[in-house]
């Protein structure tokens, strides 16, 4: 082949072009820390790291929801152990009054007076309200879920349920509605407040079994609560291996293996460095030189 | 018997012949960087040669008169040329479609937080905080905003490609008329070189500027090329001259009144030119196919997102909605121009959103939940695909598209300059050779202007110095 003049330098230009841009990839990689730059670097990559994003995205979500839930079911599991310790003392006043028929009238006015105090302090944890909202009053949130007075209670909530997204498709209801848990409770209390009133042994017998009944109730919707909770935090361990691999594979992905990419890129360098040397020669002298 | 003077007269056609040989070494050597340049080679002949007249034999032939410049030749090969314009067409093609994509990727800058992606995800994300907390205001808020930036994002994009294809358009355009410029140059080329050629000479740099001329239509748009017995090259586009010898025929950019698609037309009677490949054709099918395409695929994204979302957010009551009926908002609305936002009175008011099923019941969230479950809904591709699967597989179509051109267009540029290269070794101006050439022709104008003092001393002897016997 006949080389004429330009053609070394030429050679020399475009191979050196091309070494740059290489260099100028490996280098935007490397200072970014980012393997993938531009949608075509890997599009099958970039295709999986949205998919891995959201996925992400929707990891830490069900985890924000879950945290969310705990705090609902920690305040509600709080507010039924109080009600729950309220009940039992007011069986315990209960029984001491019925059993006792020579119980003298302020030992009795005593036990009417700290069987009201209950009530009231009972019928204020129903109207427990979590960061302005009504935890006991079903989907109406922001209404008094008990109303009238503790002696004659009203419901106003809803028995509708509150409903999280702890994971793809598992829905769970993490509210109470006070109508069922608490009311007979509630019930139950002004029952035996009046029984031991009306000083009637019959009736505070009565009592007795509804406050015994409302107090299963209440366990029952209790132990309702601590299995959800159990649930959540099944649920979190999950979300939180899930998201940890997630994070793993879009690294693998999207991450520069840094010995790697530094090591293309001292070859690179060393590349380019020869062909400017390179390229300095390539201008070789002609025979005009040498003429006299 | 051959004159004396016919002896000078050889040797000033020597000197004259070897002048004009340096003169084209000159002429290689100052021209070594101008681009198509094709160096050029003197081609040496003996002129008629001179039978001695004698009266007996043995005859002894011819006697020779000298050398003359037969012609100048351009060294050339005609098919390298069409080789090279043949690669240079896919590069071209590629070339075009490669930086249209260059900027697609850049339209969709993804994976990046400030992607659709990232803006779609932020918005299921707000409806689940939503859920949670149907009756605080700051997180509707916080939904609003969501929203408005994922409106933004896909309005953003959704403009960008149009306004990239109004740019692929102009670019067309200026490309349509450098070949009417490159048609009407050949044809006034033509002209001179059959003139040259019929006047018997080698328009060497005519015909090397236009083959630069044809290489770069070439480029633009392939195009069949023959060349006439009298020098001229036609230039055919399936069988229809846009040269033919002096004669040029324009063409012009035309646009489909009602497919809006652009083409190439004659001028003269507006059928259609089908042009080969080339830039051209590659800017014309990015035009037509493909950002369209891109722009209906993000417009069925769009659609989708703001029918589905609005069909459940239609069916919701907001926190002061009283029954028995729902209202029947809107989430999202399609302005005129394509654009889309959040309905105005929900950025006023974010107690409007429909996030409840039931009135007068802020607790519920099951219309905020049928919305953030549309996620995983597979509303779209005929109920194949999610939303964002969707949006995921039109970008990745984009990257592999985009991959592709840049490797096709890598692969068109080596094989072109590989090409070239052959080319250059054939025409190009070594100075090497021009430097020997010029040692070589002016030793001959030496040696000749040495024998012509030898025929100057031989008259000189014989004018001057014969005749002066008894002088």
């Amino acid at each position: 082949m006949r080389i004429t003049t330009h053609m070394m330098t030429n050679t020399v230009l475009r191979n050196l072009q091309r070494n740059l841009r290489r260099l100028e990839h490996v280098n935007d990689q490397v200072s970014s820390a980012q393997r993938i730059r531009n949608l075509s670097d890997d599009p099958v990559g970039v295709s999986t790291i949205l998919q891995l994003d959201s996925q992400k995205a929707q990891i830490l979500q069900h985890v924000r929801n879950i945290e969310d839930a705990q705090n609902w079911l920690d305040a509600t599991d709080h507010a039924m152990s109080t009600i729950s310790e309220a009940l039992q003392r007011a069986q315990e006043l209960t029984i001491a009054a019925a059993n006792d028929g020579t119980l003298a009238p302020e030992n009795r006015q005593g036990i009417i007076a700290e069987l009201t105090q209950i009530l009231h302090a009972v019928f204020g944890t129903a109207n427990y309200n979590l960061h302005g909202r009504y935890i006991f009053g079903g989907q109406k949130t922001t209404t008094r879920p008990f109303g009238g007075t503790p002696e004659a209670p009203v419901y106003q909530g809803d028995s509708g349920q509150l409903m999280r997204v702890i994971d793809v498709g598992v829905n769970v209801a993490i509210n109470t509605p006070g109508d069922t848990a608490l009311m007979p409770s509630l019930q139950a209390l002004n029952q035996a407040l009046q029984a031991v009133s009306a000083h009637d042994p019959a009736a505070m017998r009565d009592a007795i079994d509804a406050l015994k009944d409302a107090h299963t109730t209440l366990l029952i919707a209790q132990s309702r609560v601590g299995g959800i909770a159990n649930q959540l935090e099944a649920s979190k361990a999950r979300q939180e291996s899930l998201s940890v691999s997630a994070s793993k594979l879009r690294s693998d992905l999207m991450d520069v293996d840094m010995a790697e990419a530094l090591i293309e890129y001292g070859t690179l360098e060393a590349t380019t460095r020869a062909a400017l040397s390179a390229g300095a020669r390539a201008i070789q002298p002609t025979l005009f030189d040498y003429l006299a | 018997m051959f004159p004396t003077v016919g002896r000078l007269e050889t040797l000033l056609r020597a000197l004259q012949t070897q002048q004009r040989a340096i003169d084209v070494a000159n002429h290689n050597i100052a021209n070594q960087l101008t681009p198509g340049y094709s160096r050029q080679v003197a081609m040496l002949g003996t002129t008629p040669p001179y039978t001695l007249p004698t009266l007996s034999a043995p005859k002894v032939g011819q006697l020779g008169t000298g050398v003359t410049v037969m012609s100048i030749q351009r060294i050339r090969e005609g098919f390298l040329d069409v080789q090279y314009r043949t690669q240079a067409e896919q590069l071209g093609n590629a070339t075009a479609q490669a930086e249209v994509y260059r900027f697609l990727e850049t339209i969709f800058n993804e994976p990046d937080p400030s992607g659709v992606a990232a803006a779609l995800d932020g918005f299921w994300h707000a409806w689940q905080e939503v859920v949670s907390r149907p009756e605080d205001v700051p997180t509707r808020t916080a939904l609003v905003e969501s929203s408005q930036t994922l409106a933004n994002r896909i309005n953003g994009v959704r403009n960008q490609v149009a306004q990239q294809r109004d740019i692929t358009a102009q670019k067309i355009a200026v490309e349509v008329e450098r070949i009417n410029q490159i048609g009407h140059r050949i044809a006034s080329l033509n002209a001179q070189i059959s003139g040259v050629l019929g006047a018997g000479q080698q328009p060497n740099d005519l015909m090397d500027a236009r083959d630069l001329l044809l290489d770069e239509l070439s480029q633009f748009a392939g195009a069949t090329t023959v060349v006439t017995p009298d020098g001229a090259i036609n230039v055919y586009y399936h069988g229809r001259a846009l040269v033919d010898r002096s004669r040029f025929e324009a063409i012009r950019l035309s646009q489909d009144a009602v497919t809006g698609e652009l083409g190439v037309v004659w001028s003269s009677d507006g059928t259609a030119v089908k042009l080969g490949t080339g830039s051209v054709s590659g800017y014309l099918e990015m035009y037509n196919v493909i950002l369209p395409r891109i722009t209906a695929d993000v417009e069925a994204f769009r659609d989708t997102l703001v029918n589905e979302v609005n069909a459940i957010h239609q069916t919701g009551y907001g926190l002061t909605d009283p029954g028995p009926t729902p209202p029947g908002r809107d989430f999202f609305e399609v302005l005129a121009n394509g654009d889309i936002r959040v309905i105005p009175a929900l950025i006023d008011d974010p107690s409007l959103i429909a996030t409840s099923a039931l009135p007068d019941t802020p607790g519920n969230s099951d219309v905020a939940l049928a919305i953030a479950n549309l996620r995983e809904a597979l509303t779209m591709d005929s109920g194949t695909t999610t939303i964002n699967g969707f949006y995921r597989a039109l970008v990745a179509r984009i990257g592999s598209e985009a991959q592709r051109v840049e490797s096709a267009k890598e692969n068109s540029t080596t094989l072109a300059q590989s090409i070239d290269r052959q080319r250059m070794a054939v025409s190009g101006v070594s100075l090497d050779e021009e430097a020997v050439n010029l040692i070589k022709y002016q030793h001959a104008y030496q040696a000749a202007a040495r024998a012509m003092t030898v025929v100057d001393e031989m008259l000189d002897q014989l004018i001057n110095r014969t005749g002066l016997v008894g002088r």
